[in-house]
């Protein structure tokens, strides 16, 4: 019993089961109408356009696992202060994308490609300052995913970014 | 170069040495000592220290890796005198856990493993360790023992060419200094760290909660935002093209997010707390 209020109250697992429980919220609101009626539901099941909120709980769900071994391999590994202060203007900037875009100062076909570039450069940076991440299978994962998303971006950029959701 | 090192060392700094490493990983393990007293401990003997690079000590969590590695650490010829000494010493019984832990170097070059196998007689309310370091040259096995009353003093023995001797007592004050006292009378003290020396760990105890409560509330709310604003990205699963694909695509690439967020936020927020923490430990003080 308490190994596993441990286990809840590690806030990685916290946020994760929290994120998947609200997009779960939401999906289900939206497969039975509900979010009609609910704008902040409908907000959240609007969240990632053309994603089911469904898929977004289920992989918060899948990601749980994901993030025990990312623990234990970073385990006792010393913060990076370079890579805290890059994670915090990442995230400042795409966060102000969104809130941007979504007040319609932006255009939202820009949205999704600067946020995503933002998202390969993180992973980038998570590769290049975290010795354990780098030199484990999660590197491999890291760098895949990074190598997808950019892709992608490129694909789309060389597209004119008209087919963007 | 190693043998003019071996040569080199004395008897005096020998004992030195594998005393402070040894008392230092136990109280490590103990949460007596954070890990920056293994570098203090350390200091005199590693040029890579004075060229930047940090200890980095990687707990294993893993159950079947601390068993198998404990069975191993037994297992072998040092590992056998260390437990047939315990055992005379009352320590007969099932291994009460196991803490193992690779050292690295901050850049991720390997130094090597310390296993940490802890034996408890109930009946005397003392506790006996069995501690194995392994690096690229040698193999260290020593064996700590203290009293559940008295947690601040322990007794280290050494396992070295066949046999077991006592290597130091080790006692740990109220203001952090360590005492080790070796056999023959000769004492040193090792003296509490300093605010300014003090480096970044995730796993360095904080004098209050500070850390933890800040680092709890900070992590979660950093991988929400993160979470909730990157997740934007997975929209390009439809490049994925047929249905079913497309939710494999959004699923993994929504994981990617969520466990690069949750690195991220932990690296942020531990880095960041202990700052501000220690900011106001020191105001406060």
């Amino acid at each position: 019993m308490s190994e596993l209020l441990n286990w809840l109250g590690d806030p990685g697992m916290a946020a994760a089961i929290t994120f998947a429980a609200v997009f779960a919220v939401a999906g289900l609101a939206r497969w039975r109408g509900y979010d009609k009626k609910v704008p902040l539901v409908r907000t959240i099941a609007d969240w990632v356009p053309g994603v089911s909120p469904l898929v977004i709980a289920a992989a918060a769900l899948l990601a749980i696992p994901l993030i025990a071994i990312l623990k234990q391999i970073t385990a006792g590994e010393a913060p990076n202060p370079i890579a805290a202060v890059a994670f915090i203007v990442i995230l400042s900037v795409a966060v102000g994308v969104r809130i941007l875009t979504r007040v319609g100062a932006t255009p939202a076909r820009f949205e999704v490609p600067i946020v995503g570039a933002l998202f390969v450069i993180l992973l980038l940076m998570t590769i290049v300052t975290s010795p354990a991440i780098r030199s484990s299978v999660a590197g491999i994962l890291f760098g895949s995913a990074a190598l997808i998303v950019g892709g992608a971006l490129a694909y789309m950029y060389t597209r004119g970014t008209r087919r963007t959701p | 170069m190693a043998r003019n090192l071996t040569t080199r060392v004395t008897r005096r700094t020998a004992l030195r040495v594998i005393g402070g490493v040894t008392a230092a990983a136990a109280g490590a393990f103990a949460g007596l000592l954070p890990e920056a007293s293994l570098r203090a401990a350390a200091s005199g003997g590693f040029a890579d220290i004075a060229r930047g690079r940090q200890f980095v000590l990687r707990q294993r969590t893993g159950e079947a890796t601390r068993n198998a590695r404990a069975a191993t650490a037994l297992a072998r010829p040092s590992g056998a005198i260390a437990r047939r000494f315990l055992v005379t010493h009352g320590f007969g019984g099932k291994i009460q856990s196991v803490e193992s832990a690779d050292v690295l170097w901050s850049d991720g070059e390997q130094i090597g493993t310390i296993d940490n196998v802890v034996f408890y007689d109930r009946s005397t309310d003392r506790y006996g360790h069995v501690l194995r370091q392994v690096s690229k040259e040698r193999e260290v096995v020593g064996v700590v023992i203290w009293a559940g009353a008295h947690p601040e003093s322990c007794e280290v023995y050494d396992v070295r060419g066949g046999s077991i001797s006592l290597s130091a007592t080790v006692t740990r004050s109220a203001d952090g200094t360590v005492t080790v006292r070796a056999p023959d009378g000769t004492t040193d003290v090792v003296p509490p760290r300093s605010a300014q020396g003090r480096g970044p760990g995730l796993a360095a105890p904080s004098a209050s909660g500070c850390t933890q409560v800040c680092t709890w509330e900070c992590a979660f709310v950093c991988r929400w935002v993160c979470n909730s604003v990157l997740i934007v990205t997975c929209a390009w699963s439809v490049l994925c093209g047929i249905p079913p694909l497309i939710i494999i695509c959004a699923g993994a690439c929504i994981v990617t997010v969520i466990a690069v967020c949750g690195w991220s936020c932990d690296n942020y927020c531990s880095y960041s707390c202990q700052l501000w923490c220690d900011v106001i430990q020191e105001s406060a003080a």
